[in-house]
C-alpha cells in the first residue's frame, strides 16, 4: 500500500483503485452472480396465491352481479329484450379474469339467474398451475377449503351467501399464501436438474439394434448416460453433450501441444536468429487474421464440391461427395487450425529464455535427443506448455463459431450452442443460465486441477504471454 | 589445441542433422498446414462462381470485391450479389468500429490500473485480485456475453452495443493488463525514485516518465486489444440482442442454404493482406530498432 501511495500519489492511486475496484465488480463478479439468480430462479408460472385471489374476485364480482338482480328482479323465464345491464349503484367489480358479463340469451329453465361467467367460476375446486410433469392439484384439496359452488338452481339470496362465503374464504387463503410465498424461497435448483434430464430417444427397431452396436453409445451406458426403460432409450442429452464437448476440448488441447511443440522449439532455439525472424512471420500472421475468415477458410476445402471431395472423385475413389459437415472430426480439425497458435507463442516464449549454452553442455556430455527434451527444454518450457494448454482448451471448449459454421446444424450440437439454444430460444431461459453457470463451474474445476497438476501458478500467465 | 576436438563429434553431428532434417520438413508441413486454408481462400476469392470454390474455375473476376462500390443497378442484376444487403454490411461495420472506439481505450486504462495493483500493492488481498481479474481470460467466451446480458438487463439496459462493450471489455482488458505488467516490471525504479527525491509530484513522475516508458507497450497492447475487439464472434454473438457487428454479420451469413457468398473470402483476402503489410512493416521496425540498439 505505501509503495503504491509513494509512487503513484493519492490520486493516481485512487484513479486506479476505482477503475480495478469497477472492472472487478461491474464486469466480472456482479454480472456471475445475476447470472446465478438468475440460474436459480424457478420459472414464472402463476403462483397458488394468485389463483385464490382471482377466485375470491370472481365470487366478489358474482355477489355484486346477483345484487342487481336483488334490486331490480328481473322477470324469470320472460324473453329478455335487451341486456340485463347492471344499474350504475351495482356496478360489477371487473375481476382480473374478465368483465362481468350477464348473457343476452336465454335464462336456464328453473333457473334463478342468468348465466353469470363470474358465479360459474365462483368455484373452490379450481385447478391449479402445474408442470406437466407434476400431478394436477385443486385449491380446494390442496388446501383444505370446502367444496363449494354457487348453485344456478337455488334462491338468489342462498347464491348469494354462498358466493360471499366463498369470496371471504377465498381471500383470507390468498393473504395466508402470499404471506407463506412471500417467506418461501424463491430460489430452486430445478433448472440445473434440466442438465440431467433423461429425453426418450424414438428409434425403429433396426434402427435401435444399430445403434445400441456403436462402442461410443455402450460407453454412454456404462456411465448412466443412456439407458433402457421399457423398450424406449433414453438419453441424458444435456450431459451428453457437456461430456462430448469437453473430450472434444481435451483432444483438441492434446493434439495442438504435440504439433506445437516441435514449432515452438525450432523458432525459438534450433534456428538461426535470421531465419528465426522469418518462421516467427509464418506463424505470426495466420494467428493474427480474424478468427471467423480462418474457420471460413476451410469451407473450400470440406465442401460437397470442395477441395478434398474433388480430388477423391477425380481419383476414382468415390462416386458420391463426402459430406463431411457431418462429421463430428470435421469440427475437431477446424477447431484445431484455428486455436492452435495459442498453443506456440507461451511455450515459444518460454523456450526463448532458455540459455542455449545450457543444451550445448548436455549434448558435450552425450544426452541423447530425448533426453534433452525431456531433461532439459520440457522442463523450463512447463509454464508455457501449462499456459498454452489452458488457453487453448478454454478456446476450444468455449468455440462456438466453428461448430456453428462448418457444422451448419448438421451434427451434434457442441455445448456452447446448447446454452445458446436453451437460452435464447427455449421457453424457459433460466435452464441457459444454469447450463452457463455450470458450464463456468466445470471448466474452472478442470483448469484448476491441470494447474495443480503442473504446478502453475497465476503469475505464470504474465511471465509467459 | 586440435586434439582437443572430441573423436565422437563427427557421429553426433550427423545423428543432431538428421533430427534437424526431421524438424525442417516438419516445420515447413506445418506452415503448410496453417497457410493452405488461406491461399485457398484468396484464389476462390477472384473466382467467378458462388458458393466459394477453387475447383470449379469460371474465371477471373473482381466483382466479389467490386460489390462494395458497385452502381445499384449493377448489383441488382447480379444473380448472387442481389441477395445480400450492402447497407447492413457497412453499416455493422461502422458498429465494430464504434464498439472497437470505446473498447480499446476502456480496457487500456482498465488493464494499466490492474497491471498497476497487481505489480505494486503489496497486500494479501493480491493473491485474490489476480484470480479475479484473470478470471475472464480462463472462461468459456460465450458466459461472458451471456452474464453481460443478464447483468445489464437487470439494471434495466436492453442488449445492444452497451453490452457489448461491455461483455468485450470485460475480457479484452486482460490483454493490455498483461503486456503492461511485463513492461512495468522491467521499469527501472531508481529513475523514479530519484525524481520523487528532487521533488517532483508523483502525477508528474508518472506523466513524465513511467507513460513514456509504458508507451511502446501500451501501442501495441492498443493494437491487440483493437484486434480482439473486431474479431470476436462467441462473446458478442451472446450479448448483441438486435445489434450486429461486422463478426456476427459474416457469421450469419453462413446460414445461406446455397453456401456463404464469395464477398466473405475477398474481405478475408483483404484481412490476410491487411495482416502480411502488418506484420511486415512491425518485423522490419523491430529489426531496425534491434539494428540500431546494437
Amino acid at each position: 500500500m505505501n509503495g503504491l501511495l509513494q509512487g503513484y500519489g493519492r490520486g493516481l492511486s485512487a484513479l486506479f483503485f476505482a477503475c480495478v475496484v469497477l472492472w472487478a465488480v461491474m464486469l466480472i463478479v456482479l454480472p456471475q452472480l445475476s447470472m446465478l439468480e438468475r440460474a436459480i430462479t424457478a420459472p414464472k408460472r402463476a403462483l397458488d396465491s394468485s389463483v385464490a385471489l382471482s377466485l375470491s374476485r370472481d365470487a366478489q364480482t358474482c355477489v355484486s352481479v346477483l345484487q342487481t338482480y336483488e334490486t331490480a328482479p328481473a322477470p324469470t323465464g320472460q324473453a329478455s329484450g335487451g341486456m340485463a345491464v347492471p344499474s350504475a349503484s351495482g356496478m360489477a367489480v371487473p375481476s382480473a379474469s374478465g368483465m362481468a358479463v350477464p348473457s343476452a340469451s336465454q335464462p336456464r329453465v328453473g333457473g334463478a339467474r342468468p348465466y353469470i361467467l363470474q358465479c360459474d367460476r365462483a368455484n373452490t375446486h379450481r385447478a391449479l398451475v402445474r408442470d406437466r410433469d407434476e400431478p394436477p392439484a385443486w385449491l380446494d384439496t390442496s388446501y383444505g377449503l370446502p367444496s363449494l359452488a354457487v348453485d344456478p338452481a337455488a334462491p338468489l339470496a342462498q347464491q348469494k351467501a354462498t358466493a360471499n362465503d366463498i369470496a371471504i374464504r377465498a381471500r383470507a387463503l390468498f393473504e395466508d399464501l402470499k404471506q407463506r410465498e412471500a417467506n418461501a424461497s424463491p430460489y430452486t435448483l430445478d433448472n440445473f436438474a434440466w442438465l440431467a434430464a433423461a429425453r426418450m430417444i424414438p428409434l425403429s427397431a433396426n434402427q435401435k439394434q444399430i445403434e445400441d452396436g456403436k462402442w461410443t453409445n455402450r460407453a454412454l451406458g456404462v456411465f448412466g448416460l443412456r439407458f433402457e426403460q421399457e423398450g424406449m432409450i433414453y438419453e441424458r442429452i444435456g450431459l451428453i453433450t457437456l461430456v462430448r464437448t469437453l473430450s472434444f476440448a481435451v483432444a483438441a488441447t492434446a493434439l495442438a501441444l504435440v504439433l506445437c511443440y516441435p514449432m515452438a522449439y525450432k523458432v525459438a532455439l534450433a534456428s538461426t536468429p535470421e531465419r528465426a525472424v522469418w518462421l516467427f512471420l509464418g506463424l505470426v500472421i495466420p494467428y493474427a487474421i480474424v478468427e471467423l475468415m480462418r474457420v471460413y477458410a476451410w469451407s473450400v476445402i470440406i465442401d460437397n464440391n470442395g477441395l478434398i471431395n474433388t480430388l477423391l472423385q477425380w481419383l476414382q475413389l468415390i462416386d458420391a461427395p463426402i459430406q463431411f459437415k457431418r462429421f463430428p472430426a470435421t469440427v475437431f480439425v477446424v477447431i484445431v487450425y484455428t486455436y492452435v497458435l495459442f498453443m506456440v507463442f507461451p511455450m515459444y516464449n518460454v523456450m526463448a529464455t532458455l540459455d542455449r549454452n545450457q543444451i550445448e553442455a548436455a549434448k558435450d556430455l552425450g544426452a541423447s535427443t530425448w533426453r534433452l527434451h525431456w531433461r532439459v527444454i520440457i522442463p523450463h518450457a512447463k509454464p508455457g506448455i501449462a499456459v498454452g494448454a489452458i488457453a487453448t482448451f478454454m478456446l476450444a471448449a468455449g468455440a462456438f463459431s466453428v461448430p456453428r459454421i462448418i457444422s451448419r446444424g448438421l451434427q451434434a450440437e457442441w455445448f456452447s450452442q446448447s446454452i445458446y439454444n436453451k437460452f435464447f430460444e427455449s421457453e424457459n431461459s433460466n435452464v441457459g443460465a444454469a447450463y452457463s453457470l455450470a458450464y463456468t463451474l466445470v471448466c474452472f474445476v478442470l483448469v484448476g486441477l491441470f494447474m495443480w497438476a503442473m504446478r502453475t501458478r497465476l503469475k505464470d500467465f504474465a511471465r509467459v504471454q | 589445441m586440435s586434439s582437443f576436438a572430441p573423436p565422437s563429434a563427427p557421429p553426433a553431428a550427423r545423428r543432431w542433422l538428421s533430427a534437424d532434417g526431421v524438424l525442417s520438413v516438419y516445420t515447413w508441413a506445418f506452415l503448410c498446414f496453417m497457410f493452405a486454408p488461406l491461399l485457398l481462400m484468396v484464389l476462390s476469392s477472384v473466382n467467378d462462381t458462388s458458393p466459394p470454390s477453387v475447383t470449379d474455375w469460371q474465371g477471373l473476376t473482381g466483382k466479389w470485391y467490386a460489390f462494395f462500390w458497385m452502381p445499384e443497378a449493377e448489383l441488382r442484376a447480379d444473380p448472387v450479389l442481389r441477395a445480400l444487403d450492402r447497407g447492413r454490411f457497412v453499416g455493422c461495420f461502422g458498429n465494430s468500429l464504434v464498439i472497437a472506439a470505446a473498447v480499446v481505450p476502456l480496457s487500456l486504462l482498465l488493464g494499466l490500473a490492474g497491471a498497476v495493483l497487481l505489480t505494486r500493492w503489496r497486500a494479501r488481498a493480491n493473491g485474490v485480485l489476480w484470480w479475479v481479474l484473470l478470471s475472464p481470460m480462463l472462461a468459456p467466451g460465450i458466459v461472458l456475453g451471456l452474464s453481460a446480458l443478464v447483468f445489464w438487463g437487470r439494471l434495466g439496459v436492453n442488449a445492444g452495443l452497451f453490452t457489448i462493450i461491455m461483455a468485450q471489455t470485460t475480457f479484452v482488458a486482460g490483454y493490455p493488463m498483461l503486456i503492461l505488467m511485463a513492461r512495468l516490471q522491467r521499469q527501472p525504479i531508481e529513475l523514479e525514485e530519484a525524481a520523487l527525491d528532487l521533488g517532483a509530484t508523483p502525477f508528474r513522475v508518472f506523466w513524465r516518465l513511467t507513460l513514456p516508458f509504458l508507451m511502446p507497450a501500451l501501442v501495441s497492447a492498443g493494437v491487440i486489444a483493437f484486434m480482439a475487439s473486431i474479431e470476436n464472434y462467441n462473446t458478442t454473438m451472446f450479448a448483441k440482442g438486435g445489434a450486429c457487428t461486422f463478426a456476427t454479420e459474416i457469421g450469419a451469413m453462413a446460414r445461406n442454404p446455397n453456401g456463404h457468398p464469395p464477398v466473405i473470402n475477398a474481405v478475408g483476402t483483404i484481412i490476410i493482406g491487411l495482416t502480411v503489410v502488418g506484420a511486415l512493416v512491425h518485423t522490419w521496425l523491430a529489426r531496425r530498432d534491434g539494428a540500431r540498439a546494437v
